[in-house]
């Protein structure tokens, strides 16, 4: 499929607009008080919509939308249950964002220092973050450079860097300079265009099929070369025992790991009171619910107008589907109507790709500077200033490495480091969200054995499971050393993240080492006794 | 790491009570310990389980949904009307309630807000 001219520049021109567009309103919206946590808040009193648009915009991020799609695309039923899976995870936390509000903080280290002080419990909870917020914006900027240089028609290896380095570039800026405000706004405005451009496809699209579902249906189960396997479940994963235990475990840990990322959580704690958090929290379900729709809708329809053969020649994996639908559809209105809708839906492709790389790179920032910088290395003793000048830093710290390593990795399939997000946080965020939030019993012992036994065991199955190696799709093709038969470790490691937590925090007479009782004479205050074990 | 804390007059880790007895609690079998842990999480109580219907309503159904979606494909692909079949209608439908249950909460807190 090739693309006109007049879509090309429809799609650089305004790629060049969004992108002016969005670092002059983080230059604006910019506080310059030097209180850091001016940098971490999006607005002290926002309204309940925008708020909502901006943990939505957080959390529906580029790679997400992308290779959602392209699984609706490509294996129908699978990617549906996907979809649900990725709006229930938003709707579980929603559940939880009035007790987080409560606990305060941006991080989670945060929250969870709030019951369970300490440098080792600051620290452990910052390595969890960094670990399962680097590998998802590799994996972003990976997938913007490939979709940069599609879009602007020249799908090539040096265009595919120049397109990382751009993006790296912006997103740096928008991080340092407009911190969680301004990033806040790009989120906004992300999904008012992003919304827009799909409600606009998908009215085309029941306009093109006259209303009718079972005519787009039919047309998706020709198209997807698949028939009636199309509407069933495992096309994606296979069938067998092992295909649909990695059905289970991939939807397990979406639903489980996606809300509980740190960079949603750092937005959904934004409000004066608990009602404000709540209904901010309506709205970002909403969206996203309202968003999952039109996913489904433009996926079956890629399958149906676009079909198998083009999808998979275009991306194996069909990440490319969503920019493949506005040109099947285009043809239908030669030359001028084709290149607004290709612009139309390139540029809220191109905003999510900003917007998340940038949210990403600030939640990673934030914590940094809070619970590396402020409490491990400064012990809450550093002044303020010196705080959100660490912020900053992070963001270039954090950011330059980035893009240097998504240039260097951009031939690779880096799909499995989405999952290895997602499993860490199911198996090592959720587990201790939900201990720290609701059980009294839980302490500093269970909670280090949760996040960092949690994340252990995630990126240890994960190196040995299908998706690195032995599979056609894997991250190293060629090689073979998996022992561990499913794509994702969910199934195993949420359940060993709860139980880690447990375990943790249970008194063992034979593990706990024995101290002599306090004598008589000398009360120890009440609380003081499990200080200074040394563990 | 608890010792320096201890010295940066922290509030130290634990359950902030005195410690129990560790050989009484050693003689309660693990088993044991997991349903006292679950019952004082309020799991045996009735009003645990109102508290945690919003949560594990919605986790659950998708759950079973996801097993059935995988352990009875056939079952799920019975054909309805309008080229949808019953796993895929499941599936929207759940979708629908979630987009429901979102506006519905935030119908009920506008409602309460306080006139300013």
């Amino acid at each position: 499929m090739t693309l006109s001219p007049s879509a090309q520049t429809a799609a650089l021109a305004i790629f060049s607009v969004l992108a002016t567009l969005a670092m002059l309103l983080c230059i604006l919206t910019a506080s310059d008080s030097g209180d850091p946590l001016d940098f971490y808040t999006g607005y002290r009193t926002p309204l309940p919509w925008t708020n909502g648009l901006a943990v939505a915009g957080d959390y529906i991020s580029a790679a997400t939308v992308l290779s959602t799609s392209g699984i609706v695309a490509l294996s129908g039923y699978d990617g549906v249950v996907l979809v649900l899976s990725t709006v229930l995870s938003l709707l579980l936390m929603s559940a939880v964002a009035e007790p987080l509000w409560r606990a305060g903080g941006f991080t989670l280290g945060d929250i969870v220092a709030r019951r369970i002080p300490g440098r080792s419990v600051r620290a452990a909870a910052s390595a969890v973050t960094l670990a399962a917020l680097l590998p998802f914006l590799l994996v972003q900027l990976s997938v913007a450079g490939a979709l940069m240089s599609f879009m602007l028609g020249a799908p090539d290896d040096g265009v595919k860097a120049v397109c990382i380095c751009v993006v790296g570039a912006l997103m740096i800026g928008y991080a340092a300079f407009g911190g969680a405000k301004g990033t806040a706004l790009v989120q906004i405005v992300k999904m008012v265009i992003l919304l827009g451009a799909s409600l606009t496809v998908v009215l085309i699209v029941m306009q093109r099929f006259h209303g009718s579902t079972t005519d787009l249906l039919h047309a998706a189960e020709q198209g997807s070369a698949a028939g009636g396997a199309y509407l069933r479940q495992g096309l994606e994963f296979g069938a067998g025992t092992r295909g649909r235990l990695d059905f289970v475990s991939v939807q397990l840990s979406v639903a489980l790991g996606t809300g509980c990322l740190p960079h949603v959580t750092m937005r959904m704690t934004t409000g004066n009171d608990a009602r404000a958090v709540r209904r901010s929290m309506s709205w970002a379900v909403g969206a996203t619910a309202l968003f999952g729709l039109f996913v489904v809708v433009m996926g079956v329809a890629a399958a149906a107008l676009v079909g198998h053969g083009p999808i998979t020649a275009s991306d194996p994996q069909g990440s490319t589907s969503m920019m493949l639908l506005p040109q099947a559809l285009g043809a239908d209105f030669p030359s001028f109507g084709e290149a607004v809708l290709y612009a139309a839906v390139g540029g809220a492709v191109f905003m999510t790709l900003l917007a998340s790389v940038a949210g990403l790179t600030l939640a990673a920032a934030t914590s940094i500077a809070r619970d590396l910088f402020a409490q491990v290395i400064r012990r809450g003793r550093g002044a303020q200033r010196s705080e959100l000048a660490a912020a900053r830093w992070a963001v270039l710290g954090i950011g330059l490495p980035a893009v240097v390593l998504a240039v260097l990795v951009r031939r690779w399939n880096l799909q499995v480091l989405i999952a290895l997000a997602f499993c860490i946080g199911a198996s090592a965020v959720a587990p201790t969200l939900v201990y720290s939030l609701f059980w009294k019993g839980f302490n500093r012992r269970g909670l280090l054995w949760t996040l960092l036994g949690g994340t252990a065991a995630v990126a240890v199955l994960m190196i040995f499971s299908t998706a690195v190696s032995g599979s056609p799709h894997a991250l190293f093709p060629t090689h073979d050393f998996h022992w561990f038969p499913l794509q994702t470790t969910g199934i195993v490691t949420v359940p060993l993240g709860f139980l880690a937590g447990w375990l943790g925090s249970r008194s063992w007479s034979g593990v706990r080492v024995r101290r002599p009782r306090p004598a008589m004479e000398h009360p120890v205050p009440v609380g003081v006794h499990d200080a200074p074990t040394g563990e | 790491m608890s010792s320096l804390d201890a010295r940066l007059n922290r509030r130290p880790a634990g359950r902030h009570r005195a410690p129990r007895d560790p050989s009484a609690a050693a003689e309660i079998p693990l088993l044991m310990r997991a349903v006292r842990d679950l019952t004082a999480a309020g799991v045996g109580t009735v009003r645990g389980w109102v508290a945690r219907a919003g949560v594990l309503a919605p986790l659950s159904g998708f759950l079973l949904y996801v097993v059935l979606s995988a352990w009875a494909g056939d079952a799920m692909s019975i054909p309805l009307g309008g080229g949808l079949n019953l796993g895929i209608l499941l599936g929207l439908l759940q979708l629908a309630g979630f987009l429901g249950s979102a506006v519905r909460g935030e119908l009920r807190d506008r409602a309460s807000e306080p006139p300013r």
